[in-house]
């Protein structure tokens, strides 16, 4: 991949979060290795889909990326802005351009606040415009999502999960970022919602060119929406390759198993279907035994 | 219908589109729901309505005498001169004359008229009422935000002086100030913090250290529950989003965070508020309340408790309103509190 084109660097980025025992006097006595030493870049226009189960570090990359966690070490580069030692100054800045998108839409919009002022606030925050111009780009944002703008004065309580999802989706185009980290858009909404949102996802890329971090644990999903996937395990990378060479070829037994989850929407081929089912518990993100993939697996290229 | 028609109606029917209720109207609508909870807050206004007009509702002044009259029963005619009614009475020349030659709910030791009395004592409940709420609002709102903000080892200092504060009595030491600056005050202080604090004490009709006394025992609950609201919200992926767009830490603290914590911490003020009017009432019955004349509920009670065989009024009357006004209060706090909370909504 061509390294100049590369919008987002990421460099042996690690997270850990440190586990703390007593009451006054605190020590450490651990850390949770959320994300650990990986690396990878973003391709300005492109989507990077970043698969993983449940608690292997996901949403911390994301944020990591953000800033919105302090990295343990290592360093994000959007374009030539190394993100981790910039200033508070030009972090805000820099938070123009990129934004995040987050999966429970309950808990994203603050409830006491009207549509039209979280909307706003990303423009508030950065004294765009007027207070005029403001409300006009506010309803131009919710047309874009498609929401009706009379929704403007309206609280978050009386909308549902889609339509909720939209309204994040417009404060986070409002400041028009290039590059938004979606960390599970679609995981908390109806099945028959997340196609739609996807779909507004997709559209938006393609009309103002943004680039995407897409989190997500349905494989089928990421296949839809990225151009390449990154698997996720135990705050590794273990797998990084094009769509179309990840799920025809996987590498890593982690990738396999994950694929072998995922239904197959042909009745037929589906009950020939075999699931590699991993035996035992992830291990503790707090002691991995320095072992990308500790599970024990049946053999899966005879089962596959 | 042609489309243009059909286009009309369309409009029409979206109307209403643009109006919402927001979360506060929600909860307004749901309070009204509550009978009881609406009788306490009518009748907390009410009182307030009569402390601001006092003189309009009482027939004398709280420390008028008439010695001549001293200990009279409910409703017994009182024995005065013309002359003196038309220079004391509030009533003098209304149709409420009447009253000026009657004494409603009788006389204490001093010939003062207890109706009066009670009607100023109104002032004197409500100031603390509200004054001890701003002050353990103010401090715990503040305290508590920082504190869970700020999380980590401050948090984790702040949280162990406020420990350390609830551990220790009190109630005893705030006694002994006030005995001691009683004392002082009498004698007098030409300058220095005594003069302003003696000051301010006349200015509050004796109260200053009543309020003092509340608002000190007070806030350490409600700085608790602020950080404990500030915690769970600051975790909020909302506070995160706001981060994200770029804000700082007082916009967060200002928009995002304040705004919801203050609702949990109002409702808890409601609640407490009865404590206050109890405590203030306490305090003075033991003497170390308000300073005389000044009527508070309390003190009047404690005068009139050594003879409360021969004249039961001089309880009963003060005793009464204090109960009334305290339990409007619980009955109001209470119906905030189901309105407010969500997840009681629904229920009966
Ligand atoms: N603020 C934090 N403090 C301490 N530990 C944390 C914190 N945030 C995350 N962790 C830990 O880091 C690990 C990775 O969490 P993360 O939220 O990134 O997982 P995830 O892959 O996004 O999972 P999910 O799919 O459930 O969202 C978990 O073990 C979690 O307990
Ligand atoms: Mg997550």
């Amino acid at each position: 991949m061509n390294q100049d084109q590369a919008l987002i660097r990421v460099e042996r980025l690690t997270k850990h979060f440190p586990i703390t025992r007593g009451i006054v006097f605190q020590k450490q006595v651990g850390a949770v290795q959320a994300v650990d030493d990986i690396s990878f870049n973003i391709t300005k226009g492109e989507t990077l889909g970043l698969v993983g189960e449940s608690g292997c570090g996901k949403s911390t990359t994301g944020r990591t990326i953000l800033q919105l966690h302090k990295p343990t070490s290592g360093k994000v580069y959007y374009g030539d802005v190394d993100l981790t030692t910039a200033s508070s100054a030009k972090m805000r800045e820099m938070r123009r351009n990129m934004q995040i998108i987050f999966q429970d839409p309950y808990a994203s919009l603050n409830p006491r606040l009207t549509v039209g002022s979280i909307v706003a606030e990303p423009l508030e925050v950065h004294n765009v415009g007027t207070a005029q111009e403001r409300q006009e780009r506010v309803r131009e944002l919710l047309d874009l999502v498609s929401l009706n703008p009379h929704f403007i004065n309206r609280y978050p309580h009386e909308f549902s999960g889609g339509q909720r999802q939209r309204i994040g989706i417009a404060r986070a185009l409002a400041l028009q970022p290039e590059f938004i980290v979606c960390d599970e858009p679609i995981s908390a909404l109806d099945v028959s919602i997340q196609a739609q949102v996807v779909n507004l996802l997709e559209e938006l890329q393609e009309e103002f060119g943004l680039t995407y971090l897409f989190i997500a644990h349905d494989l089928s999903m990421v296949r839809h929406i990225s151009d390449r996937v990154a698997v996720m395990y135990l705050g590794k990378i273990v797998e990084l390759a094009e769509r179309g060479e990840l799920y025809d070829h996987p590498l890593h037994p982690y990738t396999r198993a994950l694929l072998s989850a995922v239904p197959i929407p042909d009745p037929l081929e589906e009950r020939k279907r075999k699931r590699i089912i991993l035996e035992g518990d992830v291990p503790s993100p707090v002691h991995p035994c320095g072992v990308s993939f500790p599970h024990s697996l049946p053999d899966s290229r005879s089962d596959l | 219908m042609t489309p243009e028609k059909q286009l009309e109606q369309l409009v029409d029917n979206n109307k209403d589109l643009g109006k919402s209720r927001s979360p506060l109207q929600d909860a307004m609508r749901e309070f009204r729901r509550n009978k009881i909870a609406v009788g306490g807050m009518v009748f907390v206004v009410f009182v307030m309505i009569v402390a601001i007009a006092a003189p309009v509702f009482a027939p004398y002044h709280y420390a008028t005498q008439n010695l001549r009259n001293n200990r009279a029963k409910p409703m017994e005619g009182y024995d005065i001169l013309v002359s003196y009614a038309e220079k004391e009475c509030h009533w003098y020349n209304t149709p409420l004359e009447w009253g000026c030659t009657v004494f409603i709910a009788g006389s204490d030791a001093l010939g003062r008229d207890l109706w009066s009395r009670i009607v100023y004592g109104t002032r004197v409940s409500l100031s603390v009422a509200l004054a001890a709420a701003t002050v353990s609002l103010v401090i715990g709102l503040i305290y508590g935000t920082v504190s869970g903000y700020s999380g980590g080892r401050v948090d984790n200092l702040m949280m162990r002086i406020v420990d350390f504060l609830y551990a220790i009595p009190l109630l005893p030491i705030i006694i002994l100030m006030t005995v001691y600056f009683n004392a002082v005050s009498r004698q007098g202080a030409e300058s220095g913090l005594m003069s302003v604090l003696i000051n301010l004490d006349r200015l509050a009709g004796g109260l200053l250290f009543v309020f003092i006394a509340i608002g000190a025992l007070n806030w350490i609950g409600m700085a608790r529950l602020a950080r404990g609201q500030v915690l769970s919200y600051k975790e909020k992926e909302f506070v995160e989003a706001a981060r994200a767009i770029g804000a700082g830490n007082g916009h967060i603290i200002f928009k995002h965070l304040i705004p919801n914590v203050l609702g949990p911490l109002l409702i808890a003020e409601s609640m407490a508020i009865p404590g206050y009017i109890f405590l203030e009432a306490a305090l003075s019955f033991i003497g170390l309340g308000v300073t005389p004349p000044t009527p508070s509920w309390g003190a009047m009670i404690n005068e009139g408790y050594s003879g409360i065989r021969s004249n039961p009024h001089l309880v009963l009357f003060p005793g009464v309103a204090l109960s009334v006004l305290t339990l409007a209060f619980n009955f109001m706090g209470d119906g905030m509190r189901d309105a407010f909370d969500t997840r009681l909504r629904g229920r009966n």
